[in-house]
């Protein structure tokens, strides 16, 4: 089970990790525009005012366009075009689902008032406090939306080792590198468009 | 229940690859000594050797293997990709 949850591509990749893939960015994608909730950036979840269906779904695409090309392109490179792209593909989109969770902390905007009220506390040192209430769903939102990000770190990482077969420092830089050129790319993607 | 012996490899003691030194016919009884190394393939740990049948088996397709097998595609390929990579080595040494 855990393997299941961690390393699903050990089973499923390909054609078929891209369908259902696909299933979840959608759901995905719909959720955020539902709760107001931006994916702008590989690594990125933040919390907005009003979120139109049109940009949540451009956001998950440029993020998956992106993550596939770079993770891609150093695949093909490090293993002389023994890469395929629909393993990449297909690891690369089941490896986002479990980002599906973080909008569903925004329902009644209350990640996002809480927000708010934090940047004013900032700005304005007599706005008003957060309750005890916002401070307990503030820390319980946080912790484990950042979970979650690790978990699709995670389960990114085990794509692409499993897609590409590469060990040792190879592996691991070129992880590094595209996890950090890929987030510079899609923000730079989705702030321009 | 008998337990499955596994044909030793390695050297107990310094860990060195063996060979083969005495073979039975188990019809007559008759005894062959003398120095054979062991072939490549049985150089191969049982895993490994169990792939080498299957992947005869199903004529050399990673995809039918793969499905058989309910693994993935690229986990095949790399696991096929890991034992050209050890059969080389053993060719080498």
């Amino acid at each position: 089970m855990i393997q299941k949850l961690f390393n699903p591509f050990i089973q499923i990749a390909g054609a078929k990790s891209a369908i259902i893939g696909l299933a979840f960015l959608i759901l995905s994608a719909t959720l955020a525009a539902f709760f107001n909730t931006r994916f702008d950036g590989i690594l990125d979840a933040h919390y907005t005012k009003h979120q139109s269906f049109y940009i949540s779904y451009l956001d998950n695409l440029i993020n998956i366009i992106v993550l596939t090309s770079v993770f891609y392109g150093f695949g093909a490179i490090l293993t002389k075009g023994r890469t395929r792209f629909i393993d990449i593909l297909g690891t690369t989109m089941l490896s986002r689902f479990p980002l599906f969770i973080i909008p569903l902390f925004n329902i009644q905007n209350q990640s996002g008032i809480i927000g708010e009220k934090i940047i004013q506390s900032i700005t304005q040192p007599n706005a008003i406090q957060l309750t005890q209430f916002e401070w307990i769903y503030l820390i319980i939102s946080g912790i484990i939306s950042l979970l979650l990000t690790i978990w699709f770190i995670v389960l990114l990482f085990k794509a692409y080792k499993i897609s590409t077969n590469l060990k040792g420092a190879n592996l691991i830089v070129s992880f590094i590198l595209g996890i950090i050129i890929s987030e510079i790319l899609s923000k730079i993607i989705i702030y321009q468009l | 229940m008998i337990p499955i012996k596994k044909l030793p490899l390695n050297c107990p003691s310094c860990d060195s690859l063996l060979s083969v030194n005495r073979m039975l016919c188990k019809t007559c009884d008759t005894n062959v000594e003398g120095s054979y190394e062991l072939p490549l393939l049985a150089q191969l740990n049982g895993e490994e050797q169990k792939f080498v049948i299957s992947f005869l088996k199903s004529s050399g397709s990673i995809k039918e293997m793969a499905s058989q097998m309910g693994m993935s595609y690229p986990t095949m390929r790399n696991m096929l990709d890991d034992l050209i990579e050890k059969v080389k080595n053993l060719e080498n040494k």
